[in-house]
């Protein structure tokens, strides 16, 4: 199927909030359920999308606007990715869950290793503190495996 | 804050390689510990004790390692509980904190036949086997070895001074193998390289190491003109 952008038409995207996104097809289906959903021609209009809400969905069709511009250089992309993943940690988990959802590689990737930067050279009680997790080991249960983890393998 | 269900944390856990940051996530909560766990596709063992208590985390290793002295019970934990295992090594290297007593003592309970055939048929995957050193090994372990991984490419052997002939019988009739280190067998002969240079086994190893096996004569090496591939001999 070829979808060149002078040929591409406008899909409508509604978010879980109800807010309808208006989005060139050649930017959209960059996201592999929203393609499968245009090449089985099941696309209604405007296409549900019951797991994103609507601020999330601006930011990921921004994203897929960037990639799907053909005159994008590869460096110019990485700069751009860049600053795209340059959020809170709120902002960067909706973005894992939106991408997760419409099954856009690029995007999860960009967002998950991002996050997985933040967690590098960390000890678990700073980690706890960035993303906001309760420790609900119980002390017995947590000296235990610091112990395992220690002495035990590598 | 939202919190992420298991398939993403694992996306992004799978970003983390370093086993000081992956032993943090660990000790973060029970979910993270959990899918620090089940991503988790190597790991080093120093020591087995406990092993039964902590392995069960890591039900999808692909590689197992452990320098260390390990008993047939234990091998056949990992085997019960990572059948995915492709890369094993065993190889041993002493640890100069041992005492003698303990080293002989230890030496007498280490790996065996049977703690190599629980993991022949528990881990159907396995490539690249290291055992060597690993003294208590003899023939038996290596033939089921052999007949049960069909994807077997390496295999070392080194200083496995109980493998006898019988053994390279096995491995002459593999056709996977490609390298194959037998420095030290003391054991082996001439007649045991016949059956490398006649059998499948002579059309895929490109690397065999015989250093040190002393009963070997001139005789023997020149049997092994016959193999195709071998590109490297020591």
């Amino acid at each position: 199927m070829s979808l060149s952008p002078s040929t591409s038409k406008m899909l409508s995207l509604k978010s879980s909030d109800g807010k309808v996104l208006e989005v060139e097809e050649h930017v959209a289906v960059l996201c592999e359920t929203i393609k499968s959903l245009v090449e089985d021609g099941c696309a209604d209009s405007p296409i549900p999308l019951a797991n994103v809400d609507g601020a999330t969905l601006g930011n990921v069709m921004e994203w897929c606007k960037k990639h799907a511009d053909q005159k994008a250089s590869a460096d110019d992309l990485e700069d751009w990715d860049a600053e795209f993943v340059e959020r809170d940690q709120g902002e960067l988990y909706h973005l894992i869950m939106a991408a997760n959802y419409l099954n856009i590689k690029g995007l999860l990737d960009l967002i998950c290793q991002k996050v997985a930067d933040m967690i590098k050279g960390k000890h678990p009680e700073k980690i706890r503190e960035i993303f906001n997790i309760e420790n609900d080991f119980t002390p017995e249960q947590q000296e235990q495996i610091r112990k395992d983890n220690s002495w035990a393998f590598e | 804050m939202e919190t992420l269900c298991d398939d993403e944390l694992a996306l992004i856990l799978k970003w983390v390689h370093d086993s000081d940051d992956r032993k943090s996530s660990s000790l973060v909560c029970k979910q993270w510990l959990r899918v620090e766990g089940q991503t988790r596709s190597s790991i080093r063992v120093l020591q087995t004790y406990r092993l039964s208590n902590y392995l069960p985390r890591f039900p999808n290793l692909v590689t197992f390692e452990s320098p260390r002295f390990i008993a047939n019970a234990e091998l056949e934990i990992v085997s019960k509980t990572c059948p995915n295992i492709e890369i094993l090594n065993l190889n041993f290297k002493r640890t100069s904190r041992i005492s003698k007593d303990f080293d002989f003592i230890s030496r007498l309970m280490d790996v065996g036949d049977d703690g190599i055939r629980k993991i022949a048929t528990g881990c159907s995957r396995l490539r690249e086997i290291g055992l060597r050193k690993r003294r208590r090994i003899g023939d038996g372990g290596v033939i089921s070895l052999v007949e049960t991984a069909m994807n077997l490419t390496t295999l070392n052997l080194g200083k496995c001074n109980k493998i006898t002939d019988k053994a390279l019988e096995a491995i002459g009739s593999s056709n996977s193998i490609r390298v194959l280190n037998l420095q030290g067998c003391s054991l082996i002969t001439d007649c045991g390289l016949a059956f490398l240079a006649k059998g499948c086994v002579s059309k895929t190893l490109k690397k065999l190491v015989i250093a040190g096996c002393h009963r070997i004569t001139n005789r023997g090496v020149s049997f092994l003109k016959q193999m195709c591939c071998l590109e490297e001999l020591n």
